[in-house]
């Protein structure tokens, strides 16, 4: 019953959602080749005929385009959260729910397939969002090398930078930098679903409310997040203090993600417990 | 064992003020066409809704073919709720196929048949449907299941008259006969030719539950009349 869930769910979704994803990428592309026009070449060219009033008003231009493109795609990939939270209470807690809770599968399998499909697209919607502000910022940058004329060219630049990057990490911090892109890669795969546990836990519990359900989630998700962030930083403060105190260098990153992984696990457990034993649709 | 439902000590309340089901003991036999009557408030719905898993009971217990309201329970029971719980954006066939692959007793051949009877065009979408036309849609694929129990929430309350018999009409000719029918409605008169027996309800209390002959025999009324009398204000 789990993969025709599975089934179902994504057939219910990936209209909106690639039309989502879509609109992220073009926007990200037409300010990628905005970025690449010759325009922006000769601006950044130290020797360029463009008079400085010009060039400031350019350059104005351009970082405000870049900062608008890149809260575009900010905004889609919020825009996808919204939507999966409609559609998570819509489907589970208003007329469509009594569809979805009168289906012969366990409680386990309805939230399963919930969130390994809404987690893919929120794994995708990040993917892409990530490319299109790097491919955004890459193309900026490229455009500014290549007006400086430095000599080499972009990729010889962006090698040298990460090189030094890496035995920055490696050689001066001590830190395996493949190691720790690995977890990095893993926390993004992994963090693409627990957050999906933690915004559809928070709706969940807003159906414990017996009045104003919707809002109690949303009320409920803002709640959640503020918690997980204070506790994060409380965590952060202590593990700096003890650091420092016994001389060691401090990684921030690697406690924070691990309290809303825990956090979105026990949300997924009692959401199983609210729709098996808790369950009230009107 | 004829037993289909037996209900021990059901209650549902909100709060200590509004009970909407109070104390109901009853066990409902297979192979029968069962009226849930009673006025509005009556806990008819609430009572519904606990059968099929919607609502949680405060206190008691729901055996259905000697399981508990759960997966087992869900995949042999057809509920028609009093309102539409498919989604607007899904065409007609996409909702044969979402029953086919999760109702193992539903006939995709038995439905399309009542949309052609009906007219209705499988590749319309939900949301372009009139009132009247979904409710139809949604009694179509209810009643294209093989079902133990078919479980029905105000089946005819917003059709018109000629679609009332039609309603009725697929309920008698569709409806497995070892299989047991539970309507709930107020329109009593509509359905009351339908019936073998009749539940009534009140205050979220059990008031009477017996057969419809015996109604006739004992009262020498219809149920409709009967109804009336017991539920006078």
């Amino acid at each position: 019953m789990l993969g025709k869930l599975i089934k179902h769910e994504w057939k219910g979704l990936y209209k909106i959602g690639g039309i989502m994803l879509l609109a992220t990428f073009a926007v990200a592309l037409i300010g990628s080749l905005y970025f690449r026009s010759p325009m922006w070449v000769q601006l950044f060219n130290e020797n360029g005929d463009i008079d400085n009033l010009a060039s400031m008003t350019w350059l104005f231009m351009g970082i405000g385009s870049l900062v608008l493109c890149i809260l575009m795609v900010v905004g889609l990939i919020y825009g996808m959260v919204i939507y999966l939270g409609v559609r998570f209470y819509r489907s589970m807690y208003t007329d469509e729910g009594y569809l979805a809770h009168t289906l012969p599968v366990t409680p386990h399998q309805l939230l399963g397939s919930k969130i390994l499909v809404g987690g893919l697209w929120m794994l995708i919607a990040n993917i892409v969002g990530m490319v299109s502000i790097f491919l955004m910022f890459f193309s900026m940058m490229a455009s500014v090398f290549e007006g400086q004329q430095l000599g080499m060219s972009f990729w010889e630049i962006m090698r040298e930078m990460w090189e030094g990057f890496t035995s920055l990490y490696e050689n001066e911090l001590g830190i395996n930098v493949t190691g720790y892109m690995i977890y990095l890669v893993a926390l993004f795969i992994v963090g693409s679903f627990s957050s999906l546990c933690i915004l559809f836990g928070a709706i969940t519990i807003g159906q414990l409310s017996k009045k104003y359900k919707a809002v109690m989630g949303i009320l409920v998700y803002f709640g959640l997040l503020i918690l997980i962030s204070i506790i994060e930083m409380v965590i952060s403060m202590v593990s700096m203090a003890s650091s420092i105190m016994d001389g060691e260098i401090y990684m921030n990153t690697m406690f924070s993600p691990i309290i809303s992984i825990a956090i979105s696990v026990g949300l997924y457990f009692l959401s199983h417990y609210i729709i098996k034993r808790k369950l009230n649709l009107d | 064992m004829n037993e289909l439902i037996e209900i021990v000590g059901l209650t549902k309340a909100y709060d200590d003020r509004s009970v909407a089901v109070n104390n109901v003991t009853i066990t409902l036999p297979k192979g029968k066409i069962i009226g849930l009557l009673g006025p509005n408030g009556s806990g008819k719905t609430t009572l519904i809704k606990m059968l099929n898993g919607l609502l949680t009971p405060t206190s008691g217990s729901i055996k259905i073919n000697g399981a508990y309201v759960g997966v087992q329970s869900k995949a042999r029971v057809a509920y028609l709720p009093d309102r539409t719980y498919l989604a607007g954006n899904k065409r007609i066939n996409e909702v044969l196929g979402f029953f086919e692959d999760f109702y193992a007793d539903f006939s995709r051949e038995k439905a399309e048949e009542m949309l052609r009877s009906l007219n209705i065009d499988p590749t319309t979408k939900m949301k372009t449907l009139s009132k009247g036309t979904k409710e139809k849609v949604q009694l179509i694929l209810v009643m294209s299941r093989n079902a133990d129990l078919y479980i029905l929430d105000e089946p005819i309350a917003g059709v018109d008259p000629a679609a009332r018999d039609y309603i009725l009409r697929t309920i008698i000719n569709n409806y497995n006969p070892e299989a047991t029918v539970l309507i709930s409605t107020h329109l009593i008169s509509d359905v009351e030719q339908v019936l073998d027996e009749v539940i009534f309800m009140r205050y979220g209390q059990l008031v009477l539950y017996t057969s419809v002959d015996n109604i006739r025999e004992k009262h020498g009324k219809s149920v409709d009349a009967y109804f009336r009398e017991v539920f006078a204000c």
